[in-house]
């Protein structure tokens, strides 16, 4: 790999962590989630710094060209994070129904005294 | 006995007066106590005021949450206040109060445990909706009988009536939109009996319904969808 090509890939991870951890501190996203994101980024500079390490796990899985099994991957890993925020948004909008009915009825019930 | 009738109302305010009205005449009755609920699903227009001005038992959910929610809001305060039976009524006044007792009887003699206000079963209605939306109720009830192997004729109707233990179910699991042929498949499935009363409905005199011609597919395949995924969870609990 190019070794401007990287510089500016290094540079794009850290800007990323940054936002991250800046999300983190404004309140933004949870402590859990802006870990899981993180280790995400960590795992990118690992493989930015040392490309060979995909190369030969590409090479055992018999993939052709590296970037293939990559893109495979990263495919894979972006359905799973996004099937499990539906689950979150689905639990998130189930306890705000109850959250909406209880306190209607708790002003209804008050209204009558 | 004491039943519920549970109204949902969504900018409502033209056509609640006259639902209100319809169902206080049918109060007395030796049998059982009537009251109703109306439950405001964040109205934009002035339902909230017309139901103070009248002085009608309201609850003003404080966001809106679609019809699923909103009729459960009713069946958690029927199940809160200790109802034996609760009655969902539409506030556009398309069902007529005089047919509640027909709905209530049956479970209240223990024959049943959920009566279904039916337009399909009996001549009664001359309102029956367009020939499209029957032949979507058709679809639908080919459906249930599929996964139940029961027949039901109107599995859109929103006029039904339900024992406590029904209350109870749907008060703690009810779908968010398009609820009434996917709670059909739950209710069958834990081997609770339901019967289709014949009914006379009206056809809505202010607003409109809340399906529109282009949501039509979505919502059949949305029901459908439910309706199998339904029959499949309760099998395997």
């Amino acid at each position: 790999m190019n070794l401007k090509l990287r510089i500016f890939l290094i540079l794009l991870v850290i800007i990323g962590i940054y936002l991250v951890i800046k999300t983190i501190s404004q309140k933004k996203l949870s402590m859990r989630y802006g870990m899981y994101w993180t280790i995400i980024f960590i795992i990118m500079l690992l493989l930015i710094m040392f490309p060979s390490i995909i190369e030969n796990i590409s090479k055992f899985c018999g993939f052709e060209e590296a970037p293939n099994m990559l893109f495979l991957i990263s495919i894979f890993i972006l359905f799973y994070i996004i099937f499990r925020l539906y689950i979150t948004v689905s639990r998130v909008q189930e306890i705000n129904k109850r959250l909406v009915q209880e306190i209607s009825i708790l002003k209804k019930e008050n209204g009558k005294k | 006995m004491k039943i519920l009738v549970i109204i949902p109302a969504y900018n409502e305010s033209e056509n609640l007066v006259d639902t209100i009205n319809d169902i206080k005449k049918y109060q007395n009755n030796k049998e059982y106590s009537l009251d109703y609920i109306i439950i405001n699903d964040g109205s934009i227009d002035n339902t909230k005021e017309v139901c103070l001005k009248n002085k009608f038992n309201v609850i003003n959910l404080v966001h809106n949450l679609g019809i699923g929610g909103a009729v459960q809001t009713g069946y958690i305060y029927a199940l809160k206040n200790g109802y034996d039976i609760a009655i969902q009524f539409d506030g556009d006044h398309q069902h007529n109060a005089s047919y509640i007792e027909d709905l209530v009887m049956p479970i209240i003699n223990k024959n049943v445990d959920m009566t279904i206000g039916s337009r399909f079963i009996k001549d009664l209605s001359l309102f029956k909706s367009t020939k499209l939306r029957q032949f979507g109720i058709k679809i639908l009830s080919f459906v249930l009988k599929l996964t139940t192997h029961e027949k039901i004729y109107d599995m859109t109707s929103g006029f039904r009536a339900v024992n406590k233990d029904i209350i109870k179910i749907f008060a703690s699991d009810y779908p968010n939109d398009y609820p009434e042929p996917e709670t059909l498949v739950t209710i069958i499935k834990r081997g609770y009996k339901v019967k289709e009363i014949p009914v006379k409905m009206n056809e809505r005199k202010h607003g409109k319904s809340s399906i529109t011609p282009l949501k039509s597919i979505y919502y059949m395949a949305k029901v459908t969808y439910a309706m199998i995924v339904r029959s499949y969870i309760e099998r395997i609990k």
